[in-house]
């Protein structure tokens, strides 16, 4: 029990430096956690909703939500899948457990989606959209989900990178194609039924669509989909685990 | 495990393989997939066994790249054993290097939370302590400044005291002893001897006998991955500081050019063995037939006693000499004759010479001239390497000069041991008022 709580201040006290360094000496600060997905969102939006989507009238906050939850993704395995090579100046001198500093390195990818969070609902209500409980809860297993994902690659990526230092450009490129591959900035029903299929093999797929159905159509998300969708991702999750601790074994020496 | 061992190593061995063609992209393994990657193995630690009891002082000596720090690492748990077991009994402090993780973009302050949050404290803990690590390191004004604008001195002195307030049962140190200014040494001698009366377990990787010998119980001498010994401190050092020789090839090659009666063995030699020496220069001579010859040379060396018998050991204290024959084939003007005494670690110990002697040599003929050098033997135990030189007077061109021309061992029978490379006559008396 002691060790729980000292390994959670490990985390939070790594996060925190993390925090420090990344804003200090900013001029805006911590405001670039909004500035960032916010002005892509402006971009994009004037572009897509103006030309292609102008018979949509929610097309606004769809595509703020997909965005929102998108850029959770992708900065928390760009930066989960770093981690242990940005720490290396640590792990090469002290034993800390590999998944610490990992996790710890996300931290900062969940606060910003927390706050990006604000926007949303603050939209969302400018919209005239008021999810109810129901729908929060189902919301917050999604995000979960993603957080779960995001952190389950950075276990299996992050010890990979140790031996293939070119994995984070590779994973740059993998994530422009998934971006596209994501119904953000189109409706999943803008594609042909085979190719729909195809998309959810990409997992944001399914989850930035079930979170549009709750959150904007106060609708409840196909729950068979969703027990599927977890009977693969405990396996993947356990797995990854699994490929970290062996891999930590001849790690450090390679670093 | 039983309850008073703090440590217990089972047959550990841990290899690096090391590729040759080092491949860490992806771009590289595609295109360097047809070939098969060669790998070296090293093994850096082969089949160590060890027990630590509570409360002992271990330390572990042993050359570079003979596997210490390895054996750290992997009591540390920042290497996993490829073979073998390390259990451990209780928790661990280790200080393979003061200030793991200081950022110097944050303050002394978050530093000290940071680091010790590393070293396994929790928040609670480092709330209590806070205050003492600040007075301990003596920063209390500049703690609110950030990392970035400490000397080298400040932030090794932060480090330290985090340190030494992170200690758990069992503090694993690689050689962080010599921090600090001369003042903040002996506050960190105080605390290290505080911790030995706390009975901490302790395991320390050094290559200092000094340190070593004064604080261990046990010592285990590493040699090439393999423990050589492990026992007593005073074995240890015996068994460290002698097999130290190996490495200094002087010692051992040249044994062959001790009878130098042939010029090219003893330029051979020199020239392998010592790149410090001057250059011989303006030493031949063409004669009448065109033959080449030195000038001077040295002829033969002896290390004997005052009637001639040749030595090897040499007591302490007692009185030895050695005898140079030079053989000159021009006559010279005051030349200069000298020798020095090597240890094993080559230090010159000792040297003499007649200029320096104010020996006046004076005219010196064409033929064989001896040079005997009567020594009273105040060197330590050990063994000892001899060279001789003769230039001219102005000590501007060697005429010759062999290094390791001679070797032999000093003993003392009247010591247990002794580091210094002298042994001085001395009395020690004690008052105790």
């Amino acid at each position: 029990m002691k060790k729980q709580l000292h390994y959670r201040e490990a985390i939070w006290m790594l996060a925190k430096t993390d925090l420090k360094m990344r804003y200090q000496g900013s001029w805006l600060g911590a405001i670039w956690v909004f500035l960032k997905p916010f002005c892509l969102f402006l971009v994009l939006n004037f572009v897509f909703s103006n030309l292609f989507f102008k018979d949509n009238p929610t097309y606004t906050i769809r595509l703020l939500v997909g965005l929102i939850l998108w850029f959770f993704f992708a900065e928390a395995t760009t930066v989960g899948m770093n981690s242990l090579l940005s720490k290396s100046e640590i792990l090469k001198k002290i034993y800390v457990p590999k998944w610490i500093i990992i996790i710890s390195a996300t931290v900062h990818s969940a606060l910003a989606f927390g706050f990006n969070l604000i926007i949303l609902f603050i939209f969302l209500f400018a919209y005239n959209i008021f999810p109810n409980l129901l729908h929060i809860a189902m919301f917050t297993v999604y995000v979960f989900l993603i957080y779960g994902i995001s952190l389950s690659f950075s276990f299996l990526a992050a010890p990979l990178i140790v031996r293939f230092r070119d994995l984070n450009q590779i994973w740059e490129v993998l994530l422009q194609v998934l971006f596209y591959a994501s119904p953000i900035i189109y409706p999943i029903t803008a594609v042909p039924l085979k190719v729909q299929t195809l998309l959810y093999i990409n997992p944001m797929t399914l989850l930035i669509e079930h979170s549009k159905v709750v959150l904007i159509d106060n609708g409840i998300a196909r729950l068979d989909h969703l027990l599927i969708f977890i009977a693969i991702f405990v396996p993947f999750l356990l797995g990854c685990l699994w490929y970290l601790k062996f891999a930590s074994k001849n790690l450090i020496e390679n670093i | 495990m039983v309850g008073d061992i703090a440590i217990n190593v089972s047959n550990i061995s841990k290899s690096f393989r090391i590729p040759q063609e080092k491949r860490t992209t992806i771009r590289e393994h595609v295109v360097g997939f047809r070939k098969k990657m060669i790998y070296e193995t090293y093994n850096a630690l082969e089949d160590i066994s060890f027990e630590v009891k509570k409360g002992e002082f271990l330390s572990i000596i042993g050359r570079n790249g003979s596997g210490k720090s390895t054996l750290l690492k992997l009591l540390a748990g920042i290497y996993t054993a490829d073979h073998g077991s390390i259990a451990v009994n209780g928790e661990i402090s280790p200080f393979l290097e003061l200030g793991v993780g200081f950022n110097p973009e944050l303050s002394g302050k978050d530093n000290i939370y940071l680091n010790a949050t590393i070293l396994g404290l929790s928040r609670f803990e480092i709330d209590r302590c806070y205050n003492k690590i600040v007075n301990f390191s003596g920063l209390n004004q500049f703690i609110h400044l950030k990392l970035k604008n400490y000397s080298s001195g400040m932030n090794v002195r932060l480090a330290f005291s985090v340190a030494i307030h992170a200690d758990k049962e069992i503090l694993l140190m690689d050689e962080v002893l010599a921090v600090g200014d001369a003042n903040f040494q002996v506050k960190c001698f105080n605390v290290f001897e505080d911790f030995i009366k706390e009975g901490k377990t302790i395991i320390l990787v050094s290559h200092d006998p000094a340190a070593v010998h004064k604080y261990s119980d046990r010592v285990i001498y590493l040699e090439s991955g393999r423990a050589a010994f492990i026992g007593s401190a005073n074995e240890a050092i015996t068994k460290y500081m002698n097999t130290d020789a190996v490495k200094y090839p002087v010692d051992n090659t040249a044994s062959d050019a001790v009878r130098n009666t042939d010029i090219s063995t003893a330029d051979q030699s020199k020239e392998q063995t010592d790149q410090e020496s001057p250059v011989i220069s303006g030493n031949l001579i063409v004669g009448n037939d065109n033959k080449v010859a030195k000038k001077v040379m040295i002829k033969n060396v002896l290390v004997c006693d005052d009637v001639g018998n040749e030595k090897q050991e040499i007591l302490h204290g007692e009185n030895f000499f050695i005898r140079v024959q030079y053989e000159l084939n021009v006559e010279l003007n005051n030349p200069v004759f000298g020798i020095i005494i090597y240890d094993q670690k080559r230090r010159a110990l000792f040297t003499t010479n007649t200029f320096s002697e104010k020996l006046k040599t004076g005219k010196v003929r064409v033929g064989i001239v001896t040079v005997n050098f009567r020594i009273v033997n105040y060197l330590s135990a050990g063994k000892y390497s001899l060279s001789v030189t003769v230039c001219d007077k102005y000590q501007r061109i060697y005429y010759d000069w062999i290094d390791g021309v001679k070797h032999f061992n000093v003993t003392n029978n009247n010591r247990l041991m002794s580091y210094g490379g002298v042994d001085l006559p001395h009395d020690i008396s004690i008052t105790n008022d």
